[in-house]
């Protein structure tokens, strides 16, 4: 049971102009450029990823889907993916007055639960060194490496 | 995206700086001839302007199968120059604090400018939208790494492409005029040696690394770059690729690199419409197996790579990814030992 009520009534933004992410038939890709993390959301998870993004908070993103048919059981099912999202960094709280816009997203039915998988491998690869320092032209001076 | 204000002490705005680089430019060429290349890609003329000939002889080899005679106005102009071998310099003027970690200057990439210092090859490179002007600096012409020449500018082209359906991404291309596919993963999951495998066939190349994919009207691959790198133990399958190897001295700590166009000018193509995309996966087991898969595969080989090693514009070039992707079959090719399988199975597939 998801525990924050604050989380259902706050309305949230993407957290980093690092997070891009793109909708595909079946789910969605959301990739952290900013850690190398990447994700999949299925059609559920990705509905209620659009909402929140979108400003619209937790709370009537459960309403939505439950006026859409969804079962009662989606209630908890949205509120505890809006907690992954969180968890994740993938939304943060959006700004006082921030106003929801319009998300064109159809609840997806039969109603699935929200999954989200996420990936790792490409970590690594995005673990860059902040630049230190500059040399004496004021460019950054760091050993080669191989991309 | 809105940047904060950097903090540059001697040029403290995009076109101040742009404007410094490029009569930095005219300081180095004074001194040499300015070498003039044309080249055609993706139906678009690209000039290249060199302050002397030393980078022209790191940075065109790869590129020299796009050469163009023609003489009309390109559609994007880049000067290049050096330190080492015209004595100009370019001076910087931010901290540390303004590069972030990929080389973006912080308050330098807007609506009209994109700035970078690409790490690793120690390359400055800012582009002038407005003007479809560009400078590229180094150091040291002699340092260019052998990575950069296999596919140089790639950033340059990353940001010419921004507002229309073409997108450098980190593919491997093989097929036939009628219909290839796109060999999609990260760095070591059997791009290359796949790509590589094909040239002992009757398969046609358009790189192994890096493509220039479009998206519309129809999925098609532009070769890019028309080099092959090769592991130095994977050259006894190529014995006839010695005396063309670009960097033979250097192989205890560099892939082999090889220009196309000098070692099988004949298996090199322009391009072609991409038919599929096909994500390698070294099994182990001898044979070579071709299983269809979902765009999620497809999507996860290509996109964090390209969108990584691109600075810029990584919203619209994840679309691009993803407008292709959706219009293709995916599949993942299970790569066996026996890798005289692997063109065989991707001959079956677009026949």
């Amino acid at each position: 049971m998801p525990s924050s009520k604050l989380i259902a009534t706050a309305r949230f933004s993407v957290a980093s102009p690092d997070i891009v992410w793109q909708a595909f038939d079946d789910e969605s890709v959301v990739i952290n450029l900013g850690s190398g993390t990447y994700y999949s959301f299925n059609l559920a998870g990705a509905l209620i990823w659009r909402l929140v993004e979108a400003g619209t908070t937790p709370a009537e993103a459960v309403e939505r889907v439950l006026q859409s048919g969804a079962p009662p059981e989606a209630r908890d099912q949205v509120l505890e993916f809006c907690e992954r999202l969180l968890q994740e960094a993938l939304i943060a709280p959006a700004p006082d007055g921030a106003q929801p816009t319009a998300a064109r997203a159809e609840t997806p039915l039969p109603w699935a639960q929200p999954s989200m998988s996420v990936y790792t491998d490409m970590e690594d690869l995005f673990l860059l060194d902040p630049i230190h320092e500059v040399d004496e032209a004021g460019w950054p001076s760091r050993p080669a490496e191989t991309p | 995206m809105a940047e904060p204000a950097s903090g540059n002490a001697l040029t403290p705005t995009p076109d101040k700086f742009f404007a410094q680089a490029r009569a930095r430019f005219a300081a180095a060429a004074s001194s040499l001839d300015v070498v003039e290349r044309r080249f055609r890609v993706a139906e678009r003329l690209l000039l290249l302007r060199f302050a002397g000939s030393a980078l022209e002889d790191r940075l065109t080899p790869a590129i020299e199968h796009l050469a163009a005679l023609d003489d009309g106005a390109p559609d994007l102009t880049v000067c290049l120059f050096d330190t080492a071998t015209t004595g100009a310099g370019l001076r910087a003027g931010w901290d540390a604090s303004a590069f972030r970690p990929r080389g973006e200057i912080v308050g330098f990439n807007t609506e009209r400018y994109r700035t970078v210092f690409q790490q690793g090859a120690d390359a400055f490179l800012m582009l002038d939208r407005e003007q479809r002007e560009a400078v590229y600096w180094v150091a040291d012409a002699g340092q260019v790494p052998y990575w950069e020449r296999s596919f140089p500018l790639r950033t340059a082209f990353h940001w010419w492409f921004e507002d229309l359906p073409l997108q450098p991404m980190h593919a491997a291309a093989v097929g036939f005029a009628e219909g290839g596919v796109l060999i999609t993963g990260p760095s070591g999951c059997g791009k290359s040696t796949t790509a590589l495998a094909c040239l002992n066939s009757e398969l046609l190349y358009a790189g192994d690394d890096y493509v220039l994919a479009q998206h519309a009207p129809g999925p098609h691959v532009y070769c890019l770059y028309g080099t092959a790198k090769l592991e130095p133990d994977n050259l006894g399958r190529f014995p006839a690729v010695r005396p063309f190897l670009d960097n033979p001295d250097r192989l205890d700590r560099e892939k082999a690199l090889v220009f196309l166009l000098a070692w099988m000018p004949g298996k090199l193509s322009a391009g072609f419409p991409i038919r599929a995309l096909v994500t390698p996966r070294i099994t182990g087991r001898r044979d070579t197996v071709l299983v269809r898969a979902g765009a999620l595969e497809a999507v996860r080989a290509l996109a964090p790579t390209t969108l990584y090693h691109l600075p810029g514009a990584e919203r619209k070039a994840f679309a691009k990814i993803a407008a292709l992707v959706r219009q293709l079959p995916c599949y993942v090719l299970e790569v066996g030992t026996d890798l005289a399988q692997i063109p065989v199975r991707i001959i079956e597939l677009l026949r």
